[in-house]
């Protein structure tokens, strides 16, 4: 049985984020994406609704609703505009990594207050360094643990309160000694910087650094690594949702245009080159959005989705980033102007796919859940060579 | 059966070696900076001056019969494979070079096949001297793209003036060009007979420059609207004289259309040397870096990937050389240079997109080389034609006994 229906909660939740999106995201997407950030009075009606408490546990501050609901959201919100949608997403992936990985008192303590704002930091800076060979790392000095390195790709970390930030603790392959841990932002050593990145600006996108940083360690998941993996599953479907979101959204501008528009004496959605473009553009979206559906439902089902996200990230990736490029195309010339927003949507979704691991990192976890951790490359001597670099 | 014979002889290889050195010492250490700030300082413009007089639409550099008035004398004949093998180092150091590199730019083949004389004479001279001067070329309109025979900016004639009143949008240049060339009609209901071109010149009374554009990518590059209100140009600035649209009845539209044999194959080509910068940066970047934990070239999927793209890029560098090689000896190439032109950004598109994917985190910050060919490449396939035209062209090159539709009548 597989299911995509939303309870009668869920989809009234929806359909006014949908109106909202509609009146308040759309209208200030384009200077969103200039001034590099979210409109407090954007912000404030968006907390009103209680939207940034969607997919949190009920013990964890949440409000009652699954991640479908989460992920359907963020889909919602990025038809309008995915780089708000993230600068929005106050507790995001970090608040995620607490309740996957916390104990639950450390659950009730950091999550007690939801008006704070946190950020999650996975994406090493040295672009050497990946989930094997980890270069930011932790050292237990006492009870505490004492961070160094550098991340990336932060979202929302310079008005952050809190980060989440993985961290080597112990030598391991993979996932294997890898660790959650959560730090102040104001805690002496942590520097961050807003990058000058392609898309998703209004997501503050952020690089930290870490130098002797005290952290927390998030502590209570019974196995880290399997916590880790599903927390990497969620991620990987709610950027997925974002991406097929801002597809969407590229793709009703684009069947607007291509209606109103004329050339050669018709709209040019009556030239058949035209019209069955933006037919294929409809079927790669349609195919993602319902791989993005199923893997959410799967989430929401406690069902392992190692697979089942992958599947949907990599297929939202090609999906979104084609329908992007060729929404552009159908607009000509005014495609590629900032006057028009689908040249914003290009580059949100190319900067999505990028974001939270890419299709190829994605196409390996799969291969490894598929057909063994052998199987996607062999191991070789030059991989430990690595180890010395970082 | 055509038998394809492409010899890069010494004279291309000198062309090409001399314009990747100059785009390798001079353009690639400010391309991404005049990403930023929308231009390239002035210094630059300067420094480009010796090559940009040699540089029209792909003189080469190649000196000519009655080089002292028209540069461009005799347009791109027997030059067209010479500029396409030179042309892809543009692409490579930076694309917005096609555009901003000093001279008449687009202007030039049409002032040179349809300007009279004098006119060739005047206005050859304005952008001549050490200073860098611009021209450009007027023909888009916010309702019209690639229907460009539907222009809808109007001219009257008033004594011996011609009065025009009308937008033009998109026009590269257009705000620092000393005269553009701009298409007009006397009536739209005369189709293509009512069609004019005009030399207006800065500053003319009635002529002001609008909103330059913010783009997407593309960015070192001015892209300009043009307003027109009752602005009044002399007759002597009909392009051609009025007798060369007495002769012909689509005169002026022919004029719109008549380069795309050789300017193609060259659009084409950029896009390829633009596909070759953002392959060399993510084979760079496999080789340096790793996915999950193994060194990136241990997995058979991405050296698949890049060695279907490093093909593609050969495919698409060979259909340009062909559709310039056949323009070089007189062989119709309307189907081959839109294949060229059609092929090339396709191809440009996919290996910015894929260099990008590749270098993760990193390839969407701005400083990654790819970030930004990502966003130039995808004009390529929009401007010189949009790929959709290009498709009718090559179909109905294809397609001999079936009358396809209309569309396709004006586009070649």
């Amino acid at each position: 049985m597989i299911s995509f229906a939303c309870s009668e909660d869920e989809q009234s939740l929806l359909d006014t984020l949908g109106r909202f999106a509609q009146n308040q995201v759309i209208p200030d997407a384009r200077a969103a994406d200039r001034r590099q950030s979210v409109d407090p009075a954007v912000r404030a009606a968006y907390r009103d609704m209680g939207a940034h408490l969607l997919g949190l546990p009920a013990a964890a501050g949440g409000i009652g609703f699954g991640l479908t609901a989460k992920i359907l959201a963020e889909e919602v919100l990025s038809r309008s505009d995915a780089a708000q949608a993230v600068g929005l997403d106050d507790l995001g992936f970090a608040a995620q990594a607490v309740v996957a990985l916390g104990s639950p008192e450390q659950i009730a303590r950091w999550l007690d207050d939801t008006d704070r704002v946190w950020a999650f930091a996975s994406t090493e800076a040295d672009p050497a360094a990946h989930l094997g060979w980890m270069a930011t790392t932790a050292r237990r000095e006492g009870s505490a643990f004492v961070l160094n390195g550098a991340k990336l790709c932060v979202f929302n970390a310079d008005r952050a309160d809190r980060l989440v930030v993985l961290a080597r603790a112990a030598d391991g392959e993979g996932l294997a000694g890898i660790e959650a841990f959560v730090v102040d932002t104001k805690a002496p050593g942590v520097q961050i910087s807003l990058e000058d990145r392609m898309g998703l600006r209004a997501g503050r996108p952020c690089r930290v650094q870490l130098e002797g940083v005290a952290g927390e360690r998030l502590d209570g998941a019974a196995d880290t690594a399997a916590a880790l993996t599903r927390l990497f599953d969620i991620g990987r479907v709610v950027n997925a949702a974002r991406m097929v979101g801002a597809a969407r959204g590229a793709m009703g501008f684009a069947v607007d245009y291509a209606q109103d528009r004329k050339a050669f004496g018709k709209p040019i959605c009556a030239h058949q080159g035209l019209a069955f473009f933006i037919a294929d553009m409809e079927v790669a979206l349609e195919s993602a959005r319902n791989l993005v559906l199923k893997a959410a439902w799967q989430l929401d089902s406690g069902a392992d989705a190692t697979v089942a996200s992958c599947n949907a990230a990599i297929c939202a990736c090609e999906a979104a980033v084609k329908v992007t490029v060729d929404a552009v195309q159908v607009f000509g010339g005014a495609g590629f102007m900032k006057d028009m927003p689908v040249e914003r949507y290009m580059r949100d979704v190319r900067t999505l796919g990028n974001a939270l691991g890419t299709p190829e990192d994605h196409l390996a976890v799969l291969g490894e859940a598929l057909y063994g951790p052998q199987s996607v490359s062999p191991a070789g001597k030059d991989s430990s060579k690595k180890g010395a670099q970082a | 059966m055509i038998d394809f014979t492409v010899t890069v002889t010494p004279q291309m290889k000198m062309a090409r070696d001399m314009l990747h050195a100059i785009m390798e010492k001079k353009v690639r250490p400010l391309c991404l900076q005049a990403d930023q700030d929308a231009g390239y300082p002035d210094s630059l413009y300067k420094d480009l001056m010796p090559l940009a007089q040699g540089f029209s639409m792909g003189g080469g550099g190649a000196k000519k019969e009655g080089a002292a008035a028209d540069p461009m004398a005799g347009g791109m004949k027997g030059m067209s494979l010479l500029a396409v093998v030179a042309g892809e180092e543009l692409g490579w150091g930076d694309p917005s070079m096609a555009l901003v590199m000093p001279g008449p730019g687009t202007g030039g083949p049409a002032l040179s096949a349809r300007g009279t004389p004098e006119q060739k004479e005047k206005y050859f001279a304005q952008l001549k001297g050490p200073n860098p001067h611009w021209a450009a070329y007027g023909l888009t309109e916010p309702g019209t793209g690639s229907d460009a025979a539907a222009i809808r900016t109007r001219c009257r004639k008033e004594g011996n003036d011609y009065v025009l009143n009308g937008t033009k949008c998109y026009i590269s240049n257009g705000a620092r060009a000393e005269w553009t060339l701009v298409f007009a009609t006397l009536d739209p209901a005369l189709g293509h007979a009512g069609h004019r071109v005009f030399i207006v010149e800065k500053g003319t009374p009635g002529f002001k420059v609008g909103k330059l554009e913010e783009k997407l990518g593309f960015r070192a590059t001015e892209t300009a609207e043009l307003v027109f209100e009752e602005c009044r140009v002399p007759v002597d600035n009909l392009l051609g004289g009025e007798a060369a649209y007495d002769q012909g009845a689509k005169a002026g539209f022919k004029t719109a259309m008549e380069f795309f044999d050789t300017s193609r194959p060259l659009v084409g080509i950029m896009a390829v040397g633009i596909a070759r910068a953002a392959y060399e940066e993510a084979v760079q970047f496999a080789r340096d870096n790793y996915l999950l934990s193994r060194p990136i070239p241990r997995y058979q999927a991405i050296k698949d990937r890049l060695a279907d793209l490093q093909r593609k890029i050969d495919a698409a560098r060979l259909l340009c050389w062909k559709a310039a090689w056949m323009a070089d000896n007189g062989i119709r190439n309307t189907k081959e240079a839109s294949m060229a032109k059609l092929y090339g950004p396709q191809v440009g598109m996919e290996v910015t997109s894929y260099a990008v994917q590749l270098m993760g985190a990193h390839g969407t910050l701005k400083g990654s080389l790819s970030e930004k060919l990502f966003r130039d490449v995808k004009v390529f396939d929009i401007f010189e034609g949009t790929h959709q035209i290009q498709q009718m062209v090559v179909a109905r090159n294809l397609f001999e006994r079936v009358q396809l539709s209309t569309a396709g009548d004006v586009l070649n």
